[in-house]
C-alpha cells in the first residue's frame, strides 16, 4: 500500500490535543454566582477526576474517528501490476535542463550529479531516459535499462547559450512515457525553474499516471548582473552614441560597476554606473567615432557567476540614412514643401536627409543618391525626366507623387502617367461644405498600422478642402479614403520599387493635414515603406535563425537568387568552418552560440558577412517559479501537492490503483454518527431531583 | 412528613408566569391583579366554600349584641337572627421577609427576593381583603423596614416590600426573636426565606415565636437552578452571602449536592412538622396561585380549628 501525500500522517498528532485539553485545563475562571455553598463545601472535591478519562468509549470513538479522516487524508492505494518481488519496473525519464543560465555557479554541476543520483538509485528492472531541454527538447538516451550508457551519456552532456523553454522538456519526456507500457512512470524534472522560461498555460500535459519530481539547483538567493540591450543612435558623420541597458537581477545592491565598450579589440571608453537591487540603469557613450565598414563591438562588465551575460556583442556598422529628394515645378509657391522637409529631417531612427531640387533640372547623380523621392506638385509632362524616373522606381526607387493644383497628371508624359496605377481627374473642391475628412484607412497596411490602437493618432481632425479625384487601376490598391468613398492615397508597386500617390497638397494650401500630429509620422511611415526601409540588425540572440539570401542578397530577391548560387560558409565563434548546404526554398541557418558568427563566401576575396549572438536576455534574469506550480499545471487540479517532497502522480484515473479514501472517510462518518449516539444518551442520563418534581 | 406544593396550579385559576410579573412595576397593582384573578377563580371553583364574603346567621341567643341582629329577616320571618361574619374572626398576620443576599439569586428572570415580594404582597393583600391586620417585616442580617399590624398598614406593607433590597447577609435568629418580641397579640406568622441555616437554628429561630403562641407558616424559597443544578462545566462558585469562591466540577458533585439539598428540605420539614409549623417549598418557576391557595387552605383549617 502505497500513500499519495503521506504528510497528512501528521494529521494523527491530533490525537493528543483532546487528551492535553483534558490534562491540563485548569478550572475555568468562569465564576457563577450561588446563593450558598454549604451543600457544595460538603461535598468532596476530587482533583483527581480531570486525570482520568470519565467516557473512555467516547474518547476511543473520538480518536477513531480522527485516525480514520488522518489516514483518508493520505490517500492510501494499492498500485496494481506490482511485479513478483513486491514492486513495479519504472520507466524514468531524467529531463535536465541545459540552458545558459544552467552555467550560472555550479548549478550544472548539481544538475549532472542529481541525474547521477537518480540513476544509481534505479532498482533492477527499471529504465532510463535522458533528456536535454533548452528552447527545444532533445532525447539524448532512449529508455534503457544500461546505467553504463547513462553514465556516458551524463559525461557528455554540456550546458548551452540558449534560452528556457521548460515545456518543451515536458512534452518530449511525456511523449516518451506515453508509449510505454508500465505502470510506473516517473519524469525527474532537474531545472534551475527559471520563471522566464515557464509560460506554458496549461497546454502541457503530463500521461495520467506519470510521476513528476522536480529536483531544483537553483542557488538561494543568487546575484546576477548582465549587458542587456545596446541602442545605437546618430551616425552623421560617422560619429553614433551608443547606449547600452545593464541590469541587476540580485537582491543586493551593486555600486560603481565599470562599463566598457570596445570597438575592433580595442578599448574606447568605460563609464561606472550604480545598480540598485532588481534593477537596471543605462549607460551612455556619447560620439564614438566609426569608421566604415563592419566594426565589431563589445560592451562589457566585470565577470560573475554567470559569465555568458557580461558581455552583449553588436555590429557597430556605420548606417548611410536615407536621402529624400523633393522635386518641385516651376510654378507655385516656393513654400509647397516646407512642411514636409522640416517633418523629414526630425528623427534619427534612421536620419533622413531631404534635398529639394527644381523638377526641371533632374540630374542623373540625384537620383543615384536618392533613397525616395518626393514629386510635389509638379508636373511631370517632359518624356525624358518622366522616363528616367520611371526607370529609377523600378529598379527599385522610391516614389511619393503629391497631386496638388499644379500637377495636373493629364498633361504627364505617359512613363510618368504609368506611375500613378490609375487616372487622376480634375480637382474636387469642398470649400463650401467646409471641406471633408479621411474616413478610412487601411489599419492593416504598413504605413498605418502605427495607427490602429485608439489614441494612436486621429486623422479624421485633418479637412480636405481640395483634392484631385482619382480612378485607381487594377494594380494599384487604395489605402486611404475620403468621405464620399474617393481615394485620398494609393499604392502602386512599379518593378522594385513602389509609388505612393497622394491626392492632395503636403502643406496647408488644401488641407490642414500637415497642422495635425499625425503628419510627421504619416510622413516617415509613408517614406519608410516606400523605400522598404529596415533597421539594421546589429545583433541576434542565441537560438534565433537568419535567412542565408537575406542575409548576403543584398536586400532584393534577385541579389538573394544570385548569391544562393554560390556555397558559402560559416564560421562559427570558435573558429570553426562549416559549409553551408544549400536547399530549395529559404535557407534557414541557426545561431547557437554566444559570440560572432562571420558568412564567407568559398574562394572569394570579398569581406565576409559578421552575426552578433548574444545570450537571449531572459537568461540573465533568475528568479525561480514554484515547482509547485509547475506540477499543478502539468498533472492537473488536484494533484498539484508536495511536489518538492517527492514525485506526483498525474491525473487521478490510473486504473491500476485501488485507492481507499472513500471508504476511509464513511468509516470515519459511522463512527462520529455512533459517537454522537452514544453522548446523547450518557447526557440524558442526568439525574434530576426529586425537589424538581416535588415543586 | 414533608411539607409540599401542589405542582399543578388549582383547577379553574389561571395565572401569569412569576417572570411576567416583574414587568409589572407597582407592587400593589401586582397584588391586586394577582389576588382578584385568584378570588374570581375560587368562586367557578369547587372551592367555593371558602370565600371570604360567608356570612351565617343564628337564631338570636340572650347576651347576643342586638347590633347584630338582621332586621330584613326579621321582617321576613319574624324571627330574630344573628349576622356572623368572617370579619368577627379577624386575625394578625405578620410576614417576615428574608432578603439575605443569597435571596438575590435567580436563574429564570426573577430573583428569589422578587419571587418572595411578589408572594408576600399577594399574601398581604389576601390577608387585608379578609380584614386581617396585616403587618410586615423586612430582615437580613438584622431587622430592616418593620411595619406593624394593623387593618390600615396594607400599603405600608407593600412599600416596606417594595424597598427591600438583598443586601445584607443572612441571619434568622436574631431578627425573627425580634419580631417575636415585638408581636403582643398572638397572630400567624409567614416567613418567606430560603432557610440557608442549619435545621435546628432555624427551629431555634423560630421557636420564639411559636412560645408566644403565634401560628408559623415556613415558605421556603428555591430557585430550580438550586433544585436542578443544571451545570456541567467546571466554574468557581461564589457564595452569595460570603463572598466565598469554590472551584467545583459540578458533573461530578451534581448527585451528591442534590442528596444533600433534599436531605436538608427533608430534614427542615420533618423538625417543622413536629414543631407545628407549616413548610411550604415554593420553587421560583410555579406560579403565585400555588402558596395563595395553600396559604388559604391553612388559615381555612386555622379558622375551623378555631371555630
Amino acid at each position: 500500500m502505497s500513500f499519495l501525500t503521506p504528510l497528512f500522517w501528521a494529521g494523527l498528532g491530533l490525537l493528543a490535543i483532546p487528551i492535553i485539553i483534558h490534562l491540563t485545563q485548569r478550572q475555568r475562571s468562569e465564576v457563577t454566582p450561588f446563593p450558598s455553598l454549604m451543600f457544595l463545601r460538603k461535598v468532596p472535591f476530587k482533583t483527581s477526576n480531570r486525570r482520568r478519562i470519565r467516557h473512555p468509549l467516547l474518547f476511543a470513538l473520538r480518536c477513531l474517528a480522527i485516525a480514520l479522516l488522518a489516514a483518508a487524508f493520505t490517500r492510501p492505494f494499492f498500485e496494481g501490476g506490482a511485479t513478483a518481488g513486491g514492486e513495479s519496473a519504472r520507466d524514468v525519464v531524467i529531463l535536465i535542463d541545459n540552458s545558459a543560465s544552467l552555467r550560472h555557479g555550479g548549478r550544472w554541476e548539481r544538475a549532472v550529479d542529481e541525474a547521477r543520483r537518480v540513476g544509481a538509485d534505479l532498482a533492477e528492472g527499471d529504465r532510463v531516459s535522458v533528456v536535454t531541454f533548452n528552447e527545444r527538447a532533445e532525447e539524448r538516451l532512449a529508455l534503457t535499462g544500461d546505467l553504463l550508457t547513462l553514465g556516458a551519456t551524463l559525461d557528455r552532456l554540456e550546458p548551452t547559450d540558449l534560452g528556457t523553454r521548460i515545456a518543451s522538456g515536458l512534452q518530449l519526456a511525456g511523449r516518451i512515457l506515453d508509449e510505454s507500457e508500465r505502470a510506473d512512470r516517473e519524469v525527474v524534472l532537474v531545472t534551475d525553474f527559471q520563471r522566464t522560461g515557464w509560460d506554458d498555460q496549461g497546454r502541457s500535459r503530463l500521461p495520467d499516471g506519470v510521476m513528476l519530481t522536480p529536483i531544483s539547483v537553483a542557488g538561494e538567493r543568487e546575484a546576477n548582473l548582465a549587458v542587456a540591450d545596446a541602442r545605437f543612435a546618430g551616425g552623421v558623420g560617422g560619429r553614433f552614441r551608443i547606449v547600452a541597458r545593464v541590469t541587476n537581477m540580485g537582491d543586493e545592491p551593486a555600486d560603481a560597476v565599470p562599463v566598457s565598450l570596445e570597438l575592433s579589440g580595442r578599448a574606447v571608453a568605460t563609464r561606472s554606473v550604480d545598480l540598485g537591487s532588481r534593477g537596471a540603469a543605462t549607460v551612455s557613450f556619447e560620439d564614438v567615432p566609426l569608421p566604415e565598414g563592419q566594426i565589431r563591438g563589445r560592451i562589457s562588465i566585470p565577470g560573475d557567476d554567470l559569465a555568458i551575460d557580461d558581455e552583449f556583442r553588436f555590429m557597430a556598422t556605420a548606417e548611410p540614412g536615407l536621402e529624400v529628394l523633393i522635386l518641385e515645378g516651376a510654378r507655385g509657391r516656393t513654400d509647397r514643401s516646407l512642411f514636409v522637409e522640416r517633418a523629414l529631417a526630425i528623427g534619427d531612427e534612421p536620419r533622413v536627409r531631404p534635398v529639394r531640387r527644381p523638377l526641371g533640372q533632374l540630374d542623373g547623380a540625384w537620383l543615384a543618391s536618392a533613397s525616395a523621392i518626393i514629386l510635389n506638385d509638379a508636373n511631370l509632362t517632359d518624356d525624358g525626366r518622366a522616363s528616367r524616373i520611371a526607370d529609377w522606381v523600378e529598379g527599385g526607387g522610391a516614389l511619393f507623387v503629391a497631386l496638388g493644383a499644379n500637377a495636373n497628371p493629364g498633361q504627364w508624359a505617359t512613363a510618368g502617367a504609368d506611375l500613378l496605377g490609375g487616372i487622376a481627374g480634375g480637382v474636387e473642391d469642398r470649400t463650401s461644405a467646409g471641406g471633408v475628412r479621411i474616413s478610412w484607412l487601411d489599419y492593416d497596411h504598413p504605413i498605418f498600422e502605427l495607427f490602429a490602437t485608439p489614441r494612436s493618432g486621429d486623422f479624421s481632425e485633418a479637412r480636405f478642402f481640395r483634392f484631385r479625384g482619382f480612378e485607381p487601376g487594377a494594380e494599384a490598391s487604395v489605402i486611404a479614403r475620403f468621405e464620399g468613398g474617393e481615394p485620398a492615397l494609393v499604392e502602386h508597386v512599379v518593378g522594385e520599387g513602389r509609388v505612393l500617390v497622394w491626392m492632395s497638397t503636403l502643406d496647408r494650401f488644401w488641407n490642414d493635414l500637415a497642422l495635425q500630429p499625425v503628419y510627421l509620422p504619416f510622413i516617415h511611415r509613408s517614406l519608410l515603406h516606400a523605400t522598404r526601409y529596415r533597421d539594421p540588425q546589429r545583433w541576434i540572440s542565441a537560438g534565433d535563425v537568419l535567412e542565408l539570401g537575406a542575409l548576403v542578397g543584398g536586400g532584393s530577391a534577385a541579389g538573394a537568387e544570385a548569391a544562393l548560387q554560390r556555397d558559402w560558409i560559416l564560421v562559427d565563434p570558435d573558429g570553426g568552418r562549416n559549409p553551408i548546404e544549400l536547399v530549395d526554398g529559404p535557407n534557414w541557418i541557426e545561431f547557437d552560440r554566444v559570440g560572432f558568427y562571420q558568412i564567407e563566401e568559398l574562394d572569394a576575396g570579398t569581406e565576409p558577412l559578421t552575426v552578433a549572438v548574444n545570450t537571449p536576455l531572459a537568461e540573465s534574469d533568475l528568479a525561480a517559479v514554484a515547482p509547485e506550480r509547475i506540477a499543478g499545471s502539468v498533472l492537473g487540479a488536484g494533484a498539484g501537492q508536495g511536489t518538492s517532497a517527492g514525485g506526483v502522480p498525474a491525473g487521478d484515473e490510473d486504473p491500476t490503483r485501488r485507492e481507499l479514501w472513500w471508504f476511509l472517510l464513511l468509516a470515519a462518518a459511522i463512527v462520529l454518527v455512533v459517537e454522537s449516539l452514544v453522548a446523547n444518551r450518557w447526557t440524558r442520563r442526568r439525574p434530576t431531583s426529586g425537589l424538581a418534581e416535588q415543586s | 412528613m414533608r411539607a409540599k406544593i401542589q405542582s399543578k396550579a388549582v383547577p379553574g385559576t389561571q395565572f401569569l408566569d412569576p417572570t411576567v410579573l416583574t414587568r409589572i412595576g407597582n407592587l400593589e397593582l401586582l397584588a391586586g391583579s394577582v389576588v382578584e384573578g385568584f378570588i374570581s377563580g375560587l368562586h367557578s371553583s369547587p372551592f367555593l366554600g371558602l370565600s371570604l364574603d360567608f356570612a351565617a346567621h343564628r337564631q338570636y341567643m340572650p347576651g347576643d349584641d342586638i347590633r347584630n341582629v338582621d332586621w330584613k329577616v326579621y321582617a321576613r320571618t319574624d324571627r330574630f337572627y344573628i349576622k356572623e361574619y368572617e370579619a368577627e374572626t379577624n386575625a394578625n398576620v405578620f410576614f417576615a421577609l428574608d432578603a439575605s443576599r443569597s435571596m438575590s439569586f435567580g436563574s429564570r428572570g426573577i430573583t428569589k427576593l422578587e419571587y418572595a415580594k411578589y408572594l408576600t404582597a399577594c399574601l398581604a393583600y389576601l390577608s387585608a381583603s379578609q380584614r386581617d391586620r396585616v403587618g410586615a417585616a423586612v430582615f437580613g442580617e438584622k431587622l430592616g423596614d418593620y411595619v406593624r399590624p394593623s387593618v390600615r398598614n396594607r400599603r405600608l406593607v407593600l412599600a416596606a416590600l417594595d424597598r427591600a433590597e438583598a443586601t445584607e447577609a443572612g441571619d434568622l435568629v436574631k431578627p425573627l426573636t425580634q419580631i417575636a418580641e415585638s408581636l403582643v397579640r398572638k397572630g400567624i406568622v409567614v416567613l418567606i426565606s430560603d432557610l440557608y441555616a442549619d435545621p435546628g437554628e432555624v427551629i431555634k429561630s423560630l421557636g420564639a415565636l411559636r412560645t408566644k403562641g403565634h401560628d408559623v407558616i415556613v415558605f421556603h424559597v428555591l430557585d430550580p437552578a438550586e433544585v436542578d443544578f443544571p451545570f456541567d462545566a467546571p466554574r468557581s462558585f461564589e457564595d452569595l452571602e460570603t463572598g466565598e469562591r469554590l472551584p467545583v466540577t459540578p458533573e461530578d458533585m451534581r448527585a451528591e449536592y442534590m442528596e444533600l439539598l433534599e436531605g436538608h428540605v427533608g430534614d427542615l420539614a420533618k423538625l417543622l412538622m413536629d414543631h407545628r409549623i407549616d413548610h411550604e417549598l415554593v420553587v421560583t418557576s410555579t406560579p403565585l396561585d400555588a402558596a395563595l391557595f395553600q396559604y388559604l387552605s391553612y388559615r381555612s383549617r386555622r379558622l375551623k380549628g378555631k371555630s
